[in-house]
């Protein structure tokens, strides 16, 4: 009887150490597995107005069930699929993007369909899951200039795609938008679509240039799924004349003191110190008196 | 120059004042070094080590050598008040004081300035005060209206002391060789012909009637520097008129303290009477009870009108936790005592005026204080700091050292000028008993004539 009690307590004790050492692992598994978060990784291809290029990446993780930024995390940008070649490393700001720019010297490496490939990487940390993302861009290229026809001014735009072989294939309905820059942000004049490679707007004749009339027109292709952003930018003396007042501002907070303040200095300044002019004659006088004396 | 025979008699009652030094004024010329030694050294430790050895900090950036610049300022008011005003109105018994009140108005001017110097950072910046300052500026204003009554109060004194350096330039004292050639220079050829005597005259004059204005300019400009700062507590268009009268009122008060202390040193009894403190005591009443009412309208514009950073400052000064204690000091004890002591008969003794005086004096200093600190203690914008000497300013021993450095300073410069030349104009001052003889001597001419034209 003894024995069957003793063998039941150790056998209860035995499955007792096993269901809590199943469940503690478990549980630190399962702790584990729900500790990190997972991200997410945007990318966009930009090819600027300066001929150069720029990838930018938006980390994003969901915290509470809304999508926030990651920012302070280091992302990697490859230029081929499966890490290729290490283009440059960045670190996500605020909003959570990173960047890196290159510009021609970068031997771009296309696929058979003669699109370029670009990578990111997130690679993860004790607090968030590792990330990744491509994107497959064809090259494209923007050309502007202007021209005017019975005193009517207009911007003339060729796009086309740099083909594998390096031949020029013209873009067709693809959308490009004009802009002009303002002080915060572009103004966007003209939204039209590319016909065989060319496209052609009114320039905008009302908005007013800088001082020499010159207008900044920037041409884009934004966010296209086979071009990425491809921008390019012309400077011509179409614009309105801005006309700049270059007058000597006098108030509190410029250099100069407000008029009024520097008469009354003056005119206080004058009328003390005129006395006291006064008196040290005065003084002067009594001395030249002693001297008629003597 | 020739000198009547009264007038000799007047200068050597004076004379030994100016020959020699008694020993408790020696013994106090060894404690006023001693302080301004220690102050010195306090001087060197705040250079080698910086500000960080006062209690300014990022804060508070203003603490007791502001005080001190308004303070001493504000007593300088004295000249301006009882010269200028009392000249122009040429009222008598002014006369044995006025010396008095045109040396408080010099010296406390020449050391009020001194603390700016102190609360500078950087002292090697001065110059661009000069080079790149604009006239924006309520710093600017104050630094040329400053100049400016300096300058006029130096000649003020300059020129009320024309007689009496031409007394002593030709008097035989048992003084030292070196001082004749100053008594010469400073004396400026005085002959005392009808000449010289009206050029002087209208000179003095002249600088009685600019430096009143001067005064309230000057007055008003520094409280400018606070009055146009955008922080509550500052921001007020009472300001200018509230200083100009503070400034008077403690001028005024210093005036008496100085008058006792000579009275009582120099045994001038004879010229500085119970009326000369009936009289600058009665001015006090008055101008304490416009003090008085100024501070009131002050704080009750600011308690009524409910800003939140105004009721801050409101609640430091009234709370007896905070500085509360020397809010009642200042404003009630400084302002009522002495017109409580003046509005009673009995009260109106020398010794009660004079303590009241020094009493007023304490207690606006500690008024500027209240005006400065306070303020500075209640952040513009919230501010997320936990050291104390950040939140609170206390003053250093450096400060307070450097306080009483300028305070023997003062003491320092009157006790040397009154070595120097006489603290009562001599010429001015007419001897009671020789008014008396000349009365008399008018009445029995008077009498006699009318006693002909009967015959």
């Amino acid at each position: 009887m003894k024995k069957q009690v003793i063998s039941t307590v150790t056998l209860i004790g035995r499955v007792s150490i096993l269901l809590f050492t199943v469940f503690f692992y478990t549980n630190n598994i399962v702790a584990n597995t729900i500790k990190k978060e997972k991200t997410r990784l945007n990318l966009s291809y930009f090819y600027n107005a300066d001929n150069t290029s720029t990838l930018e990446a938006k980390l994003t993780t969901k915290k509470d069930e809304r999508t926030v930024s990651s920012p302070d995390m280091p992302i990697l940008f490859y230029l081929g699929v499966d890490s290729g070649a290490l283009i440059g490393k960045a670190i996500t700001d605020k909003d959570g993007k990173a960047s890196v720019t290159f510009g021609e010297e970068l031997e771009m490496l296309r696929d058979t369909a003669g699109y370029l490939i670009f990578y990111v990487e997130f690679e993860g940390n004790d607090e968030y899951k590792s990330s990744s993302k491509d994107v497959a861009v064809k090259e494209a290229r923007l050309e502007m200039s202007f021209f005017q026809r019975d005193s009517v001014k207009s911007i003339l735009l060729k796009a086309w795609e740099v083909g594998t072989d390096g031949e020029n294939i013209p873009l067709d309905k693809v959308d490009i938008s004009f802009y002009v820059p303002r002080t915060y942000s572009l103004l966007e004049f003209s939204a039209n679509e590319l016909e065989n490679g060319e496209c052609i707007v009114a320039f905008p004749t009302d908005i007013p240039g800088n001082e020499k009339g010159e207008l900044t027109i920037i041409a884009k292709i934004v966010d296209s799924d086979d071009y990425g952003t491809v921008s390019t930018k012309g400077i011509i003396n179409w614009g309105t004349n801005l006309e700049v007042v270059h007058e000597a501002h006098r108030g509190l907070g410029d250099v100069d003191a407000p008029l009024w303040m520097v008469y009354t200095l003056i005119v206080l300044m004058s009328g003390v110190w005129g006395h006291y002019v006064y008196v040290l004659y005065s003084i002067y006088m009594i001395k030249r008196e002693e001297k008629n004396i003597d | 120059m020739e000198i009547d025979i009264k007038t000799k008699e007047k200068l050597s009652k004076f004379s030994h004042h100016l020959e020699t030094t008694s020993v408790p004024g020696k013994i106090l010329l060894g404690v006023l070094l001693l302080v301004i030694a220690w102050a010195f050294y306090a001087l060197l430790v705040q250079i080698i080590d910086g500000h960080i050895v006062t209690g300014m900090r990022d804060n508070v950036v203003w603490g007791i050598y502001i005080v001190n610049f308004i303070f001493f300022i504000g007593i300088s008011y004295a000249g301006a008040l009882i010269s200028g005003i009392l000249h122009l109105m040429r009222v008598e018994w002014r006369k044995p004081i006025i010396r008095i009140a045109e040396i408080i108005t010099v010296v406390s001017t020449i050391i009020g300035p001194v603390y700016i110097l102190l609360c500078m950072g950087k002292l090697e910046r001065l110059p661009h005060l000069l080079l790149y300052g604009r006239i924006q500026s309520p710093i600017i204003w104050d630094v040329i209206a400053i100049t400016t009554y300096l300058t006029g109060s130096m000649i003020f004194l300059h020129i009320a002391l024309i007689r009496d350096f031409a007394l002593l330039r030709d008097t035989p004292l048992k003084v030292g060789k070196w001082r004749q050639p100053i008594y010469r220079f400073f004396a400026a050829g005085f002959q005392n012909t009808p000449k010289q005597n009206k050029i002087l005259d209208r000179s003095t004059d002249v600088m009685a009637a600019i430096i009143i204005p001067l005064a309230i300019i000057v007055h008003s400009v520094l409280s400018w520097i606070f009055g146009m700062t955008l922080r509550p507590g500052w921001h007020s268009t009472i300001f200018a008129p509230y200083f100009v009268v503070a400034a008077v009122f403690s001028g005024t008060g210093a005036l008496i303290c100085v008058i006792w202390v000579f009275r009582k040193a120099y045994h001038l009894e004879e010229y500085i009477t119970q009326k000369h403190f009936e009289y600058l005591g009665m001015i006090l009443l008055v101008l304490g009870a416009l003090y008085g009412y100024f501070t009131f309208s002050e704080y009750l514009t600011s308690w009524y009108g409910s800003a939140k950073w105004e009721l801050e400052v409101l609640h430091k000064l009234f709370s007896f936790d905070e500085y509360g204690w020397a809010f009642v000091f200042a404003v009630y004890v400084g302002i009522l005592l002495p017109i409580v002591v003046m509005g009673f008969k009995r009260l109106r003794t020398i010794n009660n005026i004079a303590f009241a005086s020094l009493i007023a004096v304490i207690a606006l200093w500690v008024k500027r204080y209240l005006i400065i600190i306070p303020t500075l203690e209640v952040p513009l914008l919230p501010m997320q700091e936990i050291r104390e000497e950040v939140i609170h300013y206390t003053a250093t021993w450096v400060e307070r050292v450097l306080t009483f450095g300028g305070i023997a300073f003062f003491i320092l410069f009157f006790f040397l000028f009154s070595k120097f030349v006489p603290i009562i104009s001599i010429f001015e001052s007419k001897d009671k008993k020789y008014i008396t003889v000349i009365k008399k001597e008018v009445h029995v001419k008077e009498t006699e004539y009318e006693e002909t034209i009967e015959k």
